[in-house]
């Protein structure tokens, strides 16, 4: 088969694209170097908000009478909703974005006002409510004939807003770096929208955004701005004349975790570690042929379940998995990439870590999850599997029990759990709780994994005594043997346990074989299932999370609870 | 006592026959019949009907509601036979000639109880004892596993034919699309597959100038396609795009659920978040839209989104 030169120049040009769309590169800190407008935006909105009525008005319009329509818009009764918080009292952040002549089709069916044609349309968006209200100004007699309210809805965005958009996107170091020059300045925009923006949805954060679009040959560069947050929320490559979906924020997150991190092998060396990491579909960031100094310590660990039950409702609760975004059976999702970062203590670099954040769609609010998983790799040679929950679930009377998986490297290892001033041997497999009784070797040592050299790794107890201020796990740990004829859970495992049991059936006891298998001198798995209790006191709050209004907008205040024991070579 | 509830079967009949039979003009499945073991299970007929969406409740429901189609409205009362538990999540519901209702599974939170060898089991509630069994399976060329974990998504009972129309994603995966779109006849269980390699959400079959159209939805992009069947369901073209929903509602990224016509002759979209996942147990992100045909240009033009 020939293939001639003009073949294999598309062929590579296509594969530099697909590279290109991809962009699966190391993710960078974005940030921005607060321009002018931006500045004068956040004075904007800190004064705004001292006042009575907190809702910055239209900046310019071609209508004569604009401000009066807005002062007649602003004093009705109606609108009082829109600028305070009920429950703190505080205000919430409006803006006029448009006033206009009224078209027939704005005014209620056999409505006999605003026949004069003197009536008019102002569009009114609420930051806080991420919603629109629309109402329906009588000049001539001076009032307001009909207030509307649309939630979840935007407006077209005011010309002062597309500039704004376009001096954050142009001064972003992720759209600079993507975009591959120092100066944004001259790129030319996409053309053929009236604003130089594409429309796009903050569907996760609920916020107002909109998507500078920069052109550079054949490809265009969107840049999801956040104009609630005033910061850039992500950037794409799309091809220049795709008449596919629109670039949002789902999208743009959802794309990026499946093509990079979805059942992909990323390799990592540092500190003396090594491994790979991927997203799973339903067991959340896996990491696996872990080693420290060449020395393979696990095959896998991993995130396989979170149990929540709620007590005061018998058997009420709900049991899911986390992991890929799509296509798969996670309930609560990996939206944004993993990450890496120092774990830092007393002042000193002491290793890193390897986290991953998961969110159902609508969290914080009620019945909705936040779960945080993280890796912490220390040059020790200490490791530490952690599942945290944010908040907030069904109620305040929740238990969360996730479920994590070691598998360990070792073919031929003994597990022994200190008891009674000795190290117990687990001769067959078995589980064990943590509890107020439970007492530990030194320094929380609990339990030990040993090898046929004697080398071996402890297992430190979560007492509460970790640097991520938990309150100690309570948990049960469980060793069963591994068999690489059989499947022992180190594939992808749907919800393996149910929500709501108070004993130690929380999935890993069907790995266990009925007759109880010799563990010892062998392959195993240790399953780790701390149990973790909610409250929302005031002042004591853990596992839990409510949204404040903070500069006009809803924030979430968190309070996360950690769990996970530690595993230190010896 | 025994007249009176003749009566109450009559008249709920008779509610039943004008609220689904006649209001919906060309919509193929307006001859359900009210199940008898409705009113055999202690429910007012006339505010009842069947449920697989209420908060804390795995399987099927019988809700007696102060007002049946208002989701806010109070409930009087719920009933759930143990046949309609042991399924594990239920998705869409029909209802036959006969009062005969068929039931898809679902994958909501977590799949403890809907092993992924059932997603493509239809279960048929019986009439009379109102208890579910099995009623047929679906083919299916691969299981569905964590790559994609739902079987059978829509259904549609078509009166004229007394075939139940199905479509199902199972096995299909972010590379692979190999859903379709199946009949099944009622009486004789009998399965044909219509349309191969298309992962279809909503389904309903519509008579449209003088036409037998069935409206699908795809379950990857938010856009609704048509396709011309012949009187025993065989297409007789090739899909159509009618509708692109891209960009519309709150969330912009909807995949349209369920298909639906108004009275007024508009079609009604039931839309919702999906992207082949589970989801928390929190209420459902979705949407309504309408859409009026215009038959100057040939095409469907949004009218209201709630």
């Amino acid at each position: 088969m020939k293939h001639n030169k003009k073949d294999i120049f598309h062929l590579l040009r296509y594969l530099l694209c697909i590279a290109v769309l991809i962009g699966c590169s190391s993710e960078m800190q974005r940030g921005i170097a607060l321009p002018k407008l931006v500045e004068g935006r956040v004075k904007e909105i800190y004064s705004i908000l001292q006042k009575e009525i907190p809702v910055i008005r239209l900046k310019k319009s071609d209508l004569r009478n604009a401000s009066d329509i807005q002062d007649i818009f602003l004093s009705t009764p109606q609108l009082s909703e829109f600028y305070t918080d009920k429950r703190s009292k505080q205000k919430m952040l409006n803006e006029i974005f448009s006033v206009s002549a009224a078209r027939t089709s704005d005014l209620p069916t056999g409505t006999s006002t605003c026949k004069d044609g003197n009536c008019y349309r102002v569009e009114m968006y609420n930051y806080a409510l991420n919603g629109t209200v629309v109402g329906i100004v009588d000049l001539k007699n001076k009032k307001v004939t009909s207030i509307t309210f649309y939630k979840e809805t935007q407006p077209d965005v005011p010309p002062h807003l597309v500039e704004l958009a376009l001096e954050i996107a142009r001064n972003d170091t992720s759209v600079i770096h993507a975009y591959g020059e120092n100066n944004l300045l001259s790129a030319p925009l996409m053309p053929g929208t009236k604003t130089a923006l594409n429309r796009t949805k903050c569907q996760r954060s609920r916020h107002l955004c909109v998507a500078p679009t920069f052109i550079k040959g054949d490809k265009a560069l969107w840049a999801i701005v956040d104009l609630t947050d005033l910061n850039v929320a992500g950037v794409r490559w799309t091809q220049v004349g795709e008449t596919g979906m629109a670039i949002t924020q789902r999208k743009m997150q959802n794309d990026h975790i499946m093509q990079c991190y979805c059942d992909k092998d990323n390799r990592f060396e540092k500190d003396g570690w090594s491994f790979k990491y991927s997203m799973s579909r339903s067991d959340g960031l896996l990491v696996t042929e872990v080693k420290f100094n060449n020395r393979a310590l696990f095959r896998s660990v991993k995130l396989v379940d979170w149990h929540v039950s709620y007590s005061k409702t018998e058997g009420f609760g709900y049991s899911d998995a986390v992991g890929c975004p799509e296509f798969s059976t996670a309930a609560v999702l990996a939206v944004e990439p993993p990450y890496f970062e120092p774990i830092v203590e007393a002042g000193d670099t002491t290793g890193f870590l390897l986290g991953q954040r998961y969110y159902s769609e609508g969290w914080p609010t009620p019945c909705n999850y936040n779960y945080h998983q993280y890796f912490e790799f220390y040059k020790d040679g200490r490791f530490r599997p952690v599942a945290g929950s944010i908040g907030r679930g069904c109620g305040n009377n929740g238990m969360y029990r996730p479920v994590t998986r070691i598998a360990l490297a070792d073919s031929k290892c003994n597990f022994y759990e200190w008891k009674n001033d000795d190290w117990k041997h687990w001769k067959t497999e078995q589980w064990t709780l943590q509890n107020e009784q439970t007492i530990y070797k030194g320094d929380h040592e609990w339990m030990k994994i040993e090898n046929a050299e004697k080398q071996g790794i402890f297992i430190i107890a979560n007492a509460g005594q970790l640097r991520d201020a938990g309150r100690g796990d309570q948990a049960y740990v469980y060793v069963t043997k591994w068999d690489n004829d059989r499947d022992e859970g180190e594939t992808d495992l749907p919800t393996i346990g149910p929500c709501c049991n108070r004993d130690y059936q929380q999935g890993p006891e069907k790995f266990m074989d009925s007759k109880m298998e010799s563990i010892e001198n062998t392959s195993i798995v240790v399953w780790y299932v701390a149990q973790i209790q909610n409250d929302d006191t005031k002042g004591k709050e853990y596992c839990w999370a409510e949204s404040v209004l903070k500069d006009g907008v809803y924030v979430p205040v968190i309070y996360p609870c950690y769990s996970g024991p530690m595993f230190k070579l010896f | 006592m025994c007249i009176m509830h003749n009566i109450i079967i009559k008249y709920s009949f008779l509610f039943y026959t004008l609220i689904y039979c006649h209001q919906l003009v060309g919509q193929m499945d307006q001859c359900k019949s009210l199940p008898a073991y409705f009113a055999k299970m202690g429910i007012n007929p006339s505010k009842a009907y069947l449920s697989t969406t209420e908060r804390n409740l795995v399987g099927m429901a019988l809700i007696e509601s102060e007002q049946p189609g208002n989701p806010n409205a109070r409930i009087i009362k719920i009933v759930q036979d143990k046949s309609w538990k042991d399924k594990g999540y239920l998705g869409a519901i029909c209802t036959d000639h006969f009062g005969n209702s068929y039931v898809l599974p679902s994958a909501k939170v977590n799949m403890l109880q809907n092993p992924f060898e059932k997603q493509n089991n239809i279960y048929k509630v019986d009439a009379n004892s109102g208890k579910m069994d099995e009623f047929v399976k679906i083919p299916m060329e691969r299981v569905p596993g964590s790559f994609n974990p739902f079987g059978v998504l829509g259904s549609f009972y078509d009166c004229s034919t007394k075939q139940l129309l199905v479509s199902t994603v199972a096995g299909s995966d972010e590379k692979r699309e190999i859903g379709g779109v199946y009949t099944v006849d009622v009486l004789t269980k009998q399965i044909k597959k219509i349309i191969s390699n298309k992962d279809i959400y909503g389904l309903a079959l519509h008579m449209h100038a003088g036409k037998r159209i069935l409206y699908l939805s795809s379950a990857r992009e938010s856009k609704l396609y048509s396709i011309e069947l012949d009187a025993t369901n065989n297409p007789t073209g090739s899909l159509k795009e009618e509708i692109s929903i891209h960009g519309l509602g709150p969330r912009g990224d909807d995949k349209i659920r369920k298909i639906r016509f108004t009275k007024d002759g508009r079609m009604q979209l039931f839309t919702v978040l999906f992207y082949y996942n589970l989801t928390s147990p929190s209420e459902e992100q979705q949407s309504q839209m309408f859409f009026t045909y215009e038959p100057a240009n040939k095409n469907w033009k949004l009218s209201g989104i709630e």
